[in-house]
């Protein structure tokens, strides 16, 4: 009995593949995914759709799919997201795959209706996982899925990497369904998006290929905030840095000060931040907040002789850098008061270190931000500059200074 | 003085136990139960119930190592087999339940997850076939199969936390009783009925260690470990996903795997996760069943065990596959009515192992 019951059982194992297999040919694999509400309330659901032979046999195509785009857009209408999912199959020989989507986009009109069913049908699905990225687009999401952007052979790698280095200049940060679900499910901090624009291509071509006229890049800039699911308001690019550098995810981020005539700039970037927020209630039961941020940046270009090694240099600098970030930050702290909205999650802090306090504020969180009263602290320090020690200068400026 | 029984396990092997038996129902199903019941505060209220369930260990490791034999028996020399028959099925009810608890963690991980379209009849007989031939090896196997199951629970522990580590988020930890303190002493309680297996092996199994010093301070040392691996989870969850997400999730520790990713490449990797996890969930079949046997058999006079093996694993297969043929039901059978069951089965036999100890006959 022994043995037959173990050979049951290795047969068991040796066959997990017979059940519920897919064979990869069989496969459309989603790399993106549009959503647009239409006019007449339908849902128009676009998909990014890969051809592996088509990609991996490079420009052209060696695979056993012959030459094309090395990408398939499909689209199709329905009353709910996974309606029009399945209209895709009425016409697609493959079966679609989410499990190596790379990207959901919403498109402006969705975003303003409502993304309850978006939220609910992505976080349902077991194919779909929490760390796909997910934006919304300017205008519509389809125009988004389906343009030819980036330096990779698959326009929803090219985003998907956009995103990895979006740091460096802070104007959005990635955001993926995970974050955006926790936002939408919690009342203390709502949920944001980072907002994709279409422009004019940036790329000039390559040598062997003339540059497409029509043809547009898809550009990260700019968050968009959410309230009770629906689309609350959007942050310009000095509001998103300030509410990223409140969050502390800002990364290396590029901040450029006048230097020498207002012409010529000073390029720091930085390395280090710290953020700390206290929060409090003033005896007029209001919100009340102490932020303090702590950077360290370094000096990564120069346009003018700029001696940053000289003590009263260093603190002009140190000075300019504080009061861009300050303005940065207040930007986006009275954008939150106008909208009565808590991009940065000031709330979550409220909540977690004053919760008793946190009861009082809870039914109308949101609204009390219009009271907000805050008390913004910022210290930069310059901490090099890279691999120069010395400010680039030729003799005569060394010797008149600027 | 006692006759050694003549099934012998060592005491790394009752780590193992402790460890496999505690670690899977704890670290996902229970925390998304508990996550719906009191929100943010799972981490404390598994704290709690970790403590708990270490200290009432503790207190049936020293009933048991002063009787030197199995309750079974020790409640027949007591009171006869009017007083010992009766605590022998709550014994198999008790180990009844956790079988169903092993089938619901293996459904929910692999059907859910990774399956969806395989029949569920598939997973059933699956499980219960391993645990079958298990209980066929006998409990020695079972036993060494404790140390490959604790090991692989380290493993999966010791995997996930470089995943997710840089995208946790201390603020979701507080406030720890936002929904009251009712809800999160009922939070505690639901963790609590998890950590109880430990108790029910600890009536059967003790007499069985080939060491018994200081076995009371190794039932604490591995409530300890098994309660340190087992804290991480919640920890990371909330930290992660948040009380909601966790609440929304059929089984949150496999939305904190799926979520989990080394640097920019190496994602995706919760199928080498569950690889780990699974020994754990198949000695939560396989152990379940034999000792239900055991005790059965014993409850109803008869004198081999192995006879029941099939007419148990039938019963509770069926049982399971009832239940997890409408996922709501299962959902609220093991919400709302597993812990309960199993608590207070856990508590009779607790009961009956002070009594025994207090009342044992020099």
């Amino acid at each position: 009995m022994k043995r037959g019951l173990s050979a049951a059982c290795l047969v068991l194992l040796l066959l997990t593949g017979c059940w519920s297999y897919r064979d990869i040919n069989d496969l459309a694999l989603v790399l993106a995914v549009g959503i647009d509400r239409l006019e007449n309330q339908r849902i128009l659901v676009t998909l990014q759709i890969a051809r592996p032979g088509v990609a991996s046999g490079g420009e052209g195509g060696t695979g056993t799919q012959g030459g094309g785009a090395p990408v398939y857009i499909a689209a199709a209408e329905g009353r709910s997201v996974f309606e029009a999912i399945r209209n895709i199959s009425l016409f697609s020989s493959r079966r679609i795959m989410w499990a190596h989507n790379k990207i959901i986009v919403i498109g402006l009109a969705q975003a303003e209706h409502g993304v309850e069913e978006i939220v609910d049908f992505f976080t349902r699905n077991p194919e779909l996982r929490f760390r796909t990225l997910i934006a919304l687009a300017e205008g519509d999401a389809k125009d988004v899925v389906s343009a030819e952007t980036g330096m990779e052979s698959q326009p929803a790698a090219s985003i998907d990497k956009a995103f990895r280095y979006a740091d460096l200049v802070a104007e959005a940060h990635k955001v993926d369904v995970k974050e955006f679900v926790k936002g939408h499910l919690d009342d203390t901090s709502p949920a944001v998006l980072p907002v994709l624009h279409l422009h004019e291509q940036r790329v000039i071509g390559m040598a062997s290929k003339q540059p497409d006229p029509q043809a547009q890049e898809v550009v990260i800039q700019g968050m968009a905030v959410f309230r009770h699911g629906k689309l609350a308001g959007m942050l310009d690019q000095q509001q998103s840095r300030g509410v990223n550098l409140v969050h502390g995810k800002a990364g290396r981020v590029i901040i450029t000060l006048p230097c020498g005539d207002a012409v010529d700039k000073v390029s720091l970037e930085l390395v280090n931040q710290k953020v700390r927020i206290e929060p409090a209630v003033t005896s007029a039961a209001q919100p009340y907040f102490r932020i303090g941020l702590m950077v360290e940046a370094a000096v990564s270009s120069v346009g003018c002789y700029l001696d940053y090694k000289q003590r009263l240099v260093k603190q002009q600098i140190e000075g300019e850098l504080e009061a861009s970030l300050t303005a940065d930050i207040e930007a986006a702290l009275h954008w939150a008061k106008a909208n009565e909205s808590d991009p940065m999650g000031l709330g979550q802090h409220l909540r977690a270190k004053r919760s008793a306090a946190w009861e009082q504020f809870i039914e109308h969180w949101p609204k009390q931000m219009s009271q907000l009263r805050f008390d913004l602290q910022v210290q930069a320090h310059l901490v090099g500059g890279e691999l120069s020690i010395n400010p680039t200068a030729t003799e005569r400026e060394k010797r008149h200074g600027r | 003085m006692a006759a050694k029984p003549r099934t012998q396990v060592d005491i790394l092997s009752w780590y193992g136990l402790i460890i496999a038996a505690t670690f899977p129902k704890t670290i996902g199903v229970s925390q998304g139960i508990i996550a719906r019941q009191t929100g943010r505060g799972i981490w404390l209220a598994t704290i709690l119930a970790i403590l708990l369930s270490a200290i009432l260990l503790a207190l049936v490791t020293a009933c048991m190592t002063r009787l030197r034999t199995n309750l079974g028996t020790a409640l027949q020399r007591l009171g006869g087999p009017w007083l010992a028959r009766p605590m022998l099925l709550v014994e198999a009810l008790f180990f009844g339940l956790t079988f169903l608890a092993g089938n619901y963690v293996f459904i929910g991980h692999l059907q859910y997850y990774f399956l969806p379209e395989t029949p569920l009849l598939f997973f059933v007989a699956a499980y219960g076939s391993l645990a079958l031939l298990a209980s066929i090896y006998g409990f020695e196997t079972i036993a060494r199969f404790g140390i490959i199951a604790a090991f692989g629970s380290f493993c999966i522990t010791a995997i996930m936390i470089p995943g997710v580590v840089w995208d946790l988020d201390a603020l979701e930890l507080f406030p720890v009783a936002e929904l009251g303190w009712d809800r999160f002493a009922l939070a505690s309680g639901t963790v609590l009925a998890d950590l109880v297996v430990p108790i029910g092996m600890a009536v059967s199994i003790i007499p069985m260690i080939n060491k018994q010093t200081g076995l009371i301070r190794h039932s604490l040392l591995a409530a300890a470990l098994s309660g340190l691996l087992i804290i991480v989870w919640p920890l990371a969850e909330i930290m992660l996903l948040g009380p909601a997400l966790t609440a929304k999730q059929a089984v949150s520790c496999m939305t904190l795997a799926r979520s989990a990713a080394l640097g920019v490449y190496v994602h995706r990797y919760e199928l080498i996760m569950v690889a780990f996890f699974l020994p754990a969930v198949f000695l939560m079949g396989a152990l379940p069943l034999f000792s239900a046997a055991k005790a059965l058999s014993r409850g109803l006079g008869l004198k081999e065990a192995k006879g029941l093996f099939l007419p148990i694993l039938l019963a509770l297969s069926a049982f399971s596959y009832w239940t997890h043929s409408d996922r709501l039901r299962a959902n609220w059978f093991f919400g709302d009515i597993w812990p309960p069951l199993i608590l207070v089965t856990a508590a009779v036999l607790l009961v009956a192992a002070l009594a025994a100890a207090a009342l044992r006959r020099p």
